[in-house]
């Protein structure tokens, strides 16, 4: 089913990426023909994932700043000025679709997702770091459905002819049923992205995780 | 594979999961994904992003953030620092004073913010150091903090019953009147408590002194600060309750409210929002993807038939309704030890939800009770949010045992609340049949 359809990236790229990463990555760590520009470009890609997920962070910053005030502003306008907008409440929802996407990848950087800590968190570093490479196994069949059934949602958004048009020119896309009717693809298409940054940081935490079993020291 | 196969061994691997570490979305999900590809077909793993598009675009749940977000603001603002000083002040004098300043500074707040951890460790920093200076029993200290703080996810506005009325399709406004006395029960249990341990035996809780104690005019002047702040309570808090505004206006109108008036009365810079923003974000995705984790697993489970399953279970079992309600509190109770609140209301609330219709009880009065058991679950070790937040925060003389065993007690009196609530409906069902008649 993964390699069906039209629009996709195939899923074998991913297993082999992430094969590929895990693999310089053991070879700079134990091996003995220690490269050091593997280490460096792992590092190179560990950084931009990290700061990647930060960034999206500082850009939520203003989504939620946007949703409050359009929400306020649709409150003010219906109850102050009897003169609802039709596109307020819809907006403010879509813009927390958005935030709460972002919110998944930028969670994972902080381990903030929530955790059963009764054997876990009571365990060692490197034990844990053991158990974390267990349980990556599920996490990434999860992400990596996430991000493949996703995409195949995204990409029949995308491609449903609504009927919309610019300038007379047909557009492809598809609409919300409401009488503002946005574009519901945008918004589609932060699924497959969010699913894609919470994979790529869970490859991040992967590798330390593989570090720490291999040399019971924190990667930096 | 019959459902009972299919019970065991979803929860099983479930369990199996949540023990190794892997957070709770994450269980949640691989485990449906897993079982719904083994049993239905690889192509109905496509049922996956149209579940969370529809959580994700629930008008509704927006509310989670907003409510949230203003808590955040309201944090940074140092409006939970403001409170616990004016409340310090006028009740400090009483024996066991500054464990019940503690309290009611945590109730009152608990009215402005939807969540736990604010009030949990602005507490933690400002109350405990002090009652310990004052040489208070360490467990009455630490106790009437974790108490106090867990009571902001009852009190409305509490985004436990935003999940739950989403949930369970139920009125969040009806819901939010139904905790509003509960909570103040429980609030007055704990004072109550403190009070009388303090009463019978001073060294516990000794009162400030005389010469520390501000005159009224100042005592009256410390609250001026907290009037605009308390006010938009009572517009966020009143217009849901009158039906004049849905949940998400009222937060959103609160989060604006919050902004503009910590940033008037310049506690707050710029800085601080951006911080408030990332906090928030962390913490919605605390709730929402341990939301989209549980929905595919319960849709799964409710699509072969486990809530049938269940319900034949409990209710063919010919116990009595009471019986079946108590065997339902206890398996809250139980799992409250384990499993975030989250997690137990998406996987509960679809398989107790049609069971206690069916029983005849009032699914209002059910989920109010429901937030007050799963109050319970924030101080039951071994997984007890309120107890991490604490221990975080907590000067080094307070050992994690400490604080166990300082919420051993309130745990206590959070039961007799819990059997409260159910032997007299009306501590629950008073406040909604006043706005809500008919």
């Amino acid at each position: 089913m993964f390699l069906s359809g039209r629009g996709e990236v195939p899923l074998p790229f991913f297993v082999i990426g992430i094969c590929f990463w895990a693999q310089t990555y053991a070879e700079g760590a134990w091996g003995t023909a220690h490269r050091s520009w593997d280490m460096k470009a792992l590092r190179t890609f560990m950084m931009a994932v990290d700061k990647t997920n930060i960034f999206i962070g500082k850009l939520m910053v203003g989504v939620t700043l946007l949703a409050v005030t359009v929400i306020t502003f649709e409150v003010a306008m219906r109850y102050l000025l009897k003169a609802p907008t039709n596109w307020g409440h819809e907006f403010m929802t879509l813009l927390f679709a958005i935030f709460y996407v972002a919110a998944g990848g930028y969670a994972h950087y902080y381990r903030a997702h929530v955790r059963v800590d009764v054997f876990y968190a009571t365990r060692s570093q490197r034990t844990r770091a053991i158990l974390d490479l267990i349980t990556s196994v599920p996490f990434f069949l999860f992400s990596i459905v996430l991000f493949y059934t996703s995409w195949q949602f995204y990409w029949s958004s995308q491609t449903m002819e609504a009927g919309a048009q610019v300038l007379g020119i047909p557009i492809p896309g598809e609409r919300s049923f409401t009488d503002w009717g946005p574009a519901y693809y945008p918004i589609k298409f932060m699924m497959p992205f969010g699913a894609l940054m919470l994979i790529l940081q869970g490859i991040v935490w992967f590798i330390r995780d593989v570090h720490m079993v291999a040399t019971g020291r924190k990667l930096s | 594979m019959s459902i009972e196969t299919i019970t065991i061994t979803m929860f099983g691997s479930m369990m199996l999961l949540l023990m190794m570490g892997l957070p709770v979305a994450f269980s949640c999900g691989t485990v449906g994904v897993v079982f719904t590809a083994l049993l239905q077909g690889p192509m109905a793993v496509s049922i996956v992003p149209t579940r969370i598009f529809g959580l994700m675009t629930n008008y509704l749940l927006a509310a989670i953030p907003l409510f949230i977000f203003m808590a955040c603001i309201l944090e940074r603002g140092g409006l939970i620092a403001d409170i616990y000083e004016m409340v310090y002040q006028w009740f400090g004098g009483l024996k066991g004073g500054v464990a019940t300043a503690s309290v009611m500074a945590c109730t009152m707040m608990a009215a402005m913010v939807g969540v736990i951890g604010a009030s949990e460790v602005t507490m933690g920093v400002i109350a405990l150091p002090e009652m310990l200076k004052r040489r208070y029993d360490k467990f009455i200290a630490t106790g009437s903090i974790l108490a106090g703080g867990t009571l902001g996810i009852l009190i409305p506005p509490s985004v436990m019953l935003i999940v739950y009325g989403m949930v369970d399709n139920s009125s969040i406004g009806q819901l939010y009147a139904g905790a509003f006395l509960p909570g103040l029960l429980l609030a007055g249990l704990y004072i109550v408590y403190i009070s009388i341990r303090c009463y019978i035996n001073p060294i516990m809780g000794p009162p400030i002194p005389k010469e520390e104690r501000l005159p009224l005019s100042t005592r009256v002047k410390l609250m001026f600060p907290l009037l605009p702040a308390g006010i938009l309570v009572f517009l966020v808090l009143g217009t849901i309750w009158l039906g004049i505004a849905a949940p998400t206006e009222a937060a959103g109108v609160g989060a604006f409210g919050a902004i503009i008036i910590t940033f008037i009365q310049g506690k707050l810079k710029w800085k601080g929002i951006v911080e408030a923003c990332e906090n928030t974000l962390k913490s919605s995705a605390m709730v929402l993807w341990t939301m989209f984790g549980a929905n595919i697993f319960v849709a799964f489970y409710i699509m072969v038939g486990g809530g049938a399953f269940v319900t034949q279970l409990l209710v063919g079992s010919g116990l009595d309704r009471w019986v079946i309600l108590w065997i339902m509190q206890l398996i809250l109770i139980f799992l409250g030890a384990f499993i975030d609140w989250v997690g137990i209301i998406m996987l509960c609330v679809p398989l107790f939800g049609p069971i206690i219709r069916k029983l005849g009880f009032d699914p209002i009065w059910f989920g109010v009770l429901f937030a007050v058991n799963l109050q319970m679950s924030f101080l039951t070790p071994p997984f007890g949010y309120a107890l991490f937040y604490l221990k975080g925060v907590a000067p080094k003389e307070v050992t994690t045992t400490d604080i166990w065993k300082g919420a051993a007690a309130f745990l206590g009196l959070q039961f007799v609340g819990l059997v409260l609530c159910m032997v007299f409906p009306e501590i629950i069902m008073a406040v909604p049949r006043l706005f809500y008649r008919g």
